[in-house]
């Protein structure tokens, strides 16, 4: 049990903590009826959390290399679900306001078909190892996929955001607030996942992937509020 | 394979007012102004397949006929959608979804009575509360309880139901408060059929009441309600009875005074004595507790236009719809 009680291990603490954190809300929000798309996408949105946070957070605790790659590799495949659950999550969020093409859900499956076989290849990760044997990685990317990859990733949730701000903004009544707080948590987790995650992996700083995953903690935070703390309107 | 959409039929009568994008205000006065009305709500298109039906306009008034035109046209329409939401006023919604509730007794198909904050004909004096709702929630409620109300009548629901605000209750167990400058809609025993939280949470094992459905069309008109506490002091004349069958007390205490009881044999009606939770048995008198006041009164009309009057009393403590519910302490 090193990773725990070793320097580094207060991050990786924090990491499964958030991984967890993240299991528990998808199995909540699944108990509440599969049949209900805003339960379903949710829960695989969670679920998609859980998975970045644990893959991370393996790939950073075990000193086995391969294990370590590819639990590494299996975070990328995590955090673009992460992006596809919060598409649909959002859509039907709280009623869907428009509708989705065939087409565009067809681009989602084959683009999420092709970056699941793609991480696992020499075409998104050329050289991994660690430093000094301690916690910490190093990554060398194939940069054409990375760049490409992130940009996906950003388009995204950026317009996933677009569209729960346009939501927000022509939204009546009690939808009002929890609209506007999944806003905010979401753009928070953005930001913070884009730069620590993304931005700096970029240009080889790899000292804070843990940071990421424990951003999707807001999100969780506020679909319990609603959920708990929901009030007669 | 395609997922075919619900069709809903929306029953416009009064209680449509809802604001545009611009924030103009829009209602629903003749079947004219229908289009224009649904074209702020795009996303019940969305949601499923809605028909609308004009019943009557903002000025009009509370009426037997309103109800017995929205029972016929829901009986004429049932084979032709999955569901019907009912717009109306909010200070009528309840007593409109338990009024239908005994005219379409154990009906097999969703019935969802909504309405919007605001309603009525005239806009003048009402635009200051207008407009802090529309500051404090974005509009008038309409919209999202429609988008609600059009989603949940997709569903099987065993009674009519009130969709309004962030709940969906039972129109038997329903209780709508006017509380800072808008209504909130709650149970009055706590039992909810939907909460609106994290999108729509259904209560477990919603469906069709297993019971033989009943549809009747017609209300009375004989019943006279009167409130025992203005009667304390001014007892009215026996006179004023002349025209009505029968005579719905609603008591304030659990026993009628021996002038009271002199009083009320002397009319020489069937009086029906109300009390929500305990009620001592009169012999001379028939009498109903354990249901909300708009229950009692939907029930009372439904009986007395298509029941035997000496079968009232039977029927009167008979729980034909589930009506009779356990208040909340």
């Amino acid at each position: 049990m090193d990773f725990l009680t070793s320097p580094l291990g207060w991050k990786n603490w924090l990491l499964l903590i958030s991984a967890l954190i993240n299991l528990g809300m998808a199995i909540f929000i699944l108990s509440r009826g599969v049949k209900n798309k805003i339960n379903l996408y949710f829960s695989l949105l969670a679920l998609s959390c859980f998975g970045w946070g644990t893959s991370l957070f393996v790939s950073l605790a075990f000193f086995d290399l391969t294990v370590s790659k590819f639990f590494f590799q299996t975070s990328y495949l995590s955090a673009w679900f992460i992006s596809v659950f919060l598409f649909y999550f959002i859509f039907y969020f709280p009623f869907p306001t428009r509708v989705i093409k065939k087409i565009h859900r067809n681009i989602i499956i084959g683009v999420s078909i092709a970056i699941s076989f793609v991480v696992y290849t020499k075409t998104h990760i050329l050289d991994f190892g660690r430093i000094n044997n301690a916690h910490e990685v190093y990554v060398t990317y194939f940069k054409p996929f990375y760049i490409l990859y992130s940009l996906l990733f950003i388009a995204m949730v950026c317009y996933s955001l677009y569209i729960l701000w346009s939501k927000y903004v022509n939204i009546e009544s009690h939808f009002k607030l929890g609209t506007k707080l999944l806003f905010i948590t979401i753009l928070i987790g953005l930001v913070v996942g884009a730069y620590f995650d993304l931005f700096l992996d970029y240009f080889d700083i790899h000292s804070y992937i843990w940071v990421g995953p424990i951003f999707t903690i807001p999100m969780n935070l506020v679909v319990f509020y609603l959920v708990a703390f929901n009030r007669k309107q | 394979m395609t997922k075919t959409k619900k069709k809903i039929c929306l029953l416009l009568a009064g209680g449509t007012w809802t604001v545009d994008k611009a924030k103009n205000m829009l209602a629903v006065n003749n079947t004219g102004d229908v289009d224009l009305w649904l074209n702020t709500m795009p996303e019940l298109g969305i949601l499923s397949a809605v028909e609308t039906e004009f019943v009557v306009n903002e000025e009009a008034q509370l009426s037997f006929s309103l109800w017995e035109k929205l029972a016929t046209l829901i009986i004429k329409k049932e084979a032709d959608y999955d569901g019907f939401v009912v717009v109306t006023k909010a200070e009528r919604a309840i007593l409109t979804a338990t009024v239908l509730n005994f005219l379409l007794q154990n009906f097999k198909k969703t019935i969802v009575v909504t309405a919007s904050q605001m309603s009525g004909a005239y806009t003048k004096e009402k635009k200051e509360i207008m407009q802090d709702l529309i500051a404090n929630q974005g509009g008038l409620g309409l919209r999202s309880n429609l988008i609600n109300a059009v989603q949940v009548a997709g569903e099987e629901l065993a009674q009519v139901a009130v969709m309004f605000g962030s709940r969906l209750v039972a129109g038997i167990k329903a209780k709508l408060e006017y509380q800072q400058g808008k209504y909130v809609l709650s149970s009055v025993d706590d039992d909810y059929l939907a909460k609106i939280d994290f999108g729509i949470s259904y209560k477990n094992n919603l469906a069709y009441s297993k019971n033989l459905t009943k549809k009747y069309q017609n209300l009375s008109r004989g019943l006279c309600i009167i409130d025992d506490y203005l009667q304390e002091k001014n007892l009215w004349p026996k006179e004023a009875f002349v025209n009505y069958q029968a005579v719905l007390v609603f008591l304030h205490d659990e026993e009628l005074s021996l002038e009271q009881i002199k009083y009320f044999k002397s009319l020489e009606k069937t009086v029906i004595l109300y009390h929500p939770q305990y009620l001592q048995q009169e012999k001379d008198f028939s009498t109903i507790s354990s249901c909300t006041k708009e229950t009692v009164i939907a029930k009372v009309l439904w009986l007395m236009a298509n029941v035997a009057e000496s079968d009232w009393p039977k029927m009167l403590k008979a729980n034909l719809i589930d009506e009779f519910v356990n208040f909340k302490k």
